[in-house]
């Protein structure tokens, strides 16, 4: 995941919306080398969302397709009242991405069956299971966990890192589940703070 | 299944936690919290408890599920949910999008809309406000082409864009581009505008939106293809400007040049989608400020024939200073010398007798000295901004610059 801007310069929120004002003018003028700069920035966070909420990449590569479509077809949909055009993109992401999970499992028709994406033997299963070599983790990211308190992390560490359960971090680290729910809940949220700080997250 | 995040990313289907604890299987909170799904207090607060597992993608299959079905109902979730799962995507360090579907993307898009045509750069800002106001228009509903626009002519949004039509089909029909069906030159259309206007406007109340949208638009793109295929090149060696932007010709009784016809359409163009864009409460984007400049420059170019035409003195010897301000504003000197042929429009930006050059410190010193904000200046040219309420820094000889903000507006029609 690619920062936007380069470590030492922030862009505050009057700057961010100056930027945003100048991208639509020229979405809405037909400037089609817009389109091309804003793939270039936005698509990790779009393909990301979409991957997280699908859990496969082919989906993820659909929606992002219809994400920038949306964008170029529709640039005058964006509100700049309402947020950055990097949270409206995230957003566009999730929610068409949530649509398509859902339409899957429509689609299987099986109100118990696996969510579509991740039952054994589809062909989504297989395409996600090829091993992807990660790229080194931001160094700000790694700091963001570690200065979290000690029991924030721990739980981080459990369920992130060591692909532990709720329940499993639960009975591990000797907690009520709903304890176990609460810190994690409150630990992506004090690391998206730390992260959002410097502009890194929606 | 899970992601394990240490050095790469496996994603595996499983059946749920793997270390099973007995004693908690049907005695937790959650099966309670399940059999109250139908309450949407309760169930957003289980959700909300869930985001963070789910984002660590720690959970069971119904507890995903749960969380996806609340989400689509739930803006906040959802919000929070996009927020948590930054944070757990920057976690992730996936490497992101494939590099091939970049190409993908960007060919799928332009098959939906293509991009604006490449035209020669006087011919720019019309391109681009027809996109602009293209897409304006492709946001309304079938309600919102009926609410009125102009009062004082009794137009409607649709009214409006078969005006725009009539005014846009005089320069194509000057240039000799094909007249089309009658949806486009109804009978009784003719040369006169207003005529031309009244016979578009009355005709189109008979037809759908959709369609007068289309003939406007289509007809918008073969003027955009004329200026494609004829418009670049040079012309004589002492003009910078092609042959086609200073070929001169007649246009609504006016005397003028291509350039000048057609930079006209990209300012009416804005202005009317400015006017929509208020009518129905919705915000339009400005156009580039390189467009704004040439259409700034062209106003202030206007100033002497406005003038003129207001009832104005001549004024020998009498040089105003305008200085536009913003993105795409400049810093002009224009002579109000009464050496213009009437009725003719100058020459359009970067011509030999437009009347109007860029300040220097070396220029004769201006009477009057305006300064004001370009896209303000823009819009009191065209007969949206009321000259004794507009903003603007006044020096030198006052009521010469009170003048010609009155007069600003003398050259716009509807």
């Amino acid at each position: 995941m690619v920062p936007d801007q380069p470590a030492d310069r922030r862009t505050g929120p009057d700057e961010q919306a100056g930027l945003d004002e100048a991208w639509v003018r020229r979405l809405a003028a037909g400037d089609e080398q817009v389109l091309g700069e804003l793939y270039d920035r936005f698509s990790p966070l779009v393909y990301g969302v979409a991957l997280r909420v699908t859990r496969s990449r082919e989906a993820a590569e659909d929606v992002t397709q219809e994400v920038f479509t949306f964008l170029w077809e529709r640039p005058l949909a964006f509100d700049p009242g309402k947020g950055t055009m990097r949270s409206w993109l995230a957003l566009l992401s999730h929610r068409r991405a949530v649509e398509v999970v859902r339409a899957e499992e429509r689609r299987r028709g099986n109100l118990q069956a696996n969510l579509g994406a991740l039952s054994p033997g589809s062909s989504a299963v297989h395409e996600v299971e090829d091993q992807v070599t990660a790229a080194e983790v931001n160094g700000r990211v790694r700091s963001a966990v570690a200065t979290l308190p000690g029991s924030l992390r721990e739980i981080v560490e459990l369920t992130y890192f060591k692909d532990r359960s709720y329940r499993q971090a639960a009975a591990d680290l000797g907690l009520a589940e709903g304890t176990a729910k609460s810190r994690i809940r409150t630990a992506l949220r004090r690391v998206a703070d730390t992260l959002a700080e410097e502009g890194l997250t929606p | 299944m899970s992601l394990s995040r240490r050095g790469s990313v496996t994603i595996r289907a499983a059946e749920g936690p793997a270390l099973v604890q007995p004693e908690r299987r049907d005695a937790e909170p959650m099966n309670n919290d399940f059999s109250e799904r139908g309450l949407s207090g309760a169930e957003h607060e289980v959700v909300a408890s869930l985001l963070g597992v789910w984002a660590v993608d720690a959970c069971t299959r119904e507890e995903t599920r749960l969380v996806l079905d609340h989400l689509v109902r739930c803006v906040s979730c959802a919000e929070e949910s996009v927020r948590l799962g930054g944070a757990a995507d920057l976690l992730s360090s996936d490497p992101g999008p494939p590099a091939r579907l970049r190409t993908r993307v960007l060919e799928r898009a332009m098959e939906r809309r293509p991009p604006t045509p490449k035209v020669p750069e006087f011919a720019a800002p019309y391109a681009a406000q027809v996109s602009v106001l293209n897409l304006l228009l492709a946001e309304l509903d079938e309600s919102e082409w009926a609410v009125p626009v102009l009062d004082e002519y009794g137009w409607n949004v649709q009214d409006l864009i078969a005006h725009l039509a009539a005014t846009d089909g005089l320069l194509a029909a000057r240039l000799g581009l094909p007249g089309g069906s009658p949806d486009r030159t109804p009978p009784g259309g003719g040369d006169d505008v207003d005529a031309r206007t009244a016979a578009v406007v009355a005709h189109h109340r008979r037809r759908p939106a959709a369609v007068t949208r289309t003939v406007w638009f289509d007809q918008a793109m073969e003027l955009c293809a004329y200026f494609r295929t004829n418009g670049f090149g040079r012309g004589a060696s002492s003009d910078p400007r092609s042959a086609l932007e200073s070929r001169s010709i007649s246009l609504g009784g006016w005397s003028q040049t291509v350039g000048t016809a057609i930079l006209t359409r990209a300012f009416e163009t804005w202005i009317h989608a400015s006017d929509i864009a208020a009518a129905l409460g919705r915000a339009a984007p400005m156009p580039l400020p390189g467009d704004i400049h040439r259409m700034g420059r062209f106003g202030v170019a206007l100033l002497p024939v406005a003038l003129a035409l207001n009832g104005g003195r001549p004024r020998p010897d009498t040089s105003v200073r305008v200085v536009l301000t913003g993105a795409g504003g400049g810093d002009y000197l224009v002579s109000l010398d009464p050496a213009l042929q009437e009725p003719a429009l100058p020459g359009g930006p970067g011509s030999a007798g437009e009347g109007v050059t860029v300040w220097t410190d070396t220029a004769v010193a201006p009477t009057t000295t305006l300064q004001l904000d370009v896209v303000d200046f823009c819009f009191l040219t065209g007969g949206r901004r009321d000259p004794g309420r507009i903003s603007v820094r006044l020096t030198g000889e006052a009521e010469l610059g009170r003048e010609l903000l009155a007069a600003a507006p003398a050259l716009s029609g509807p």
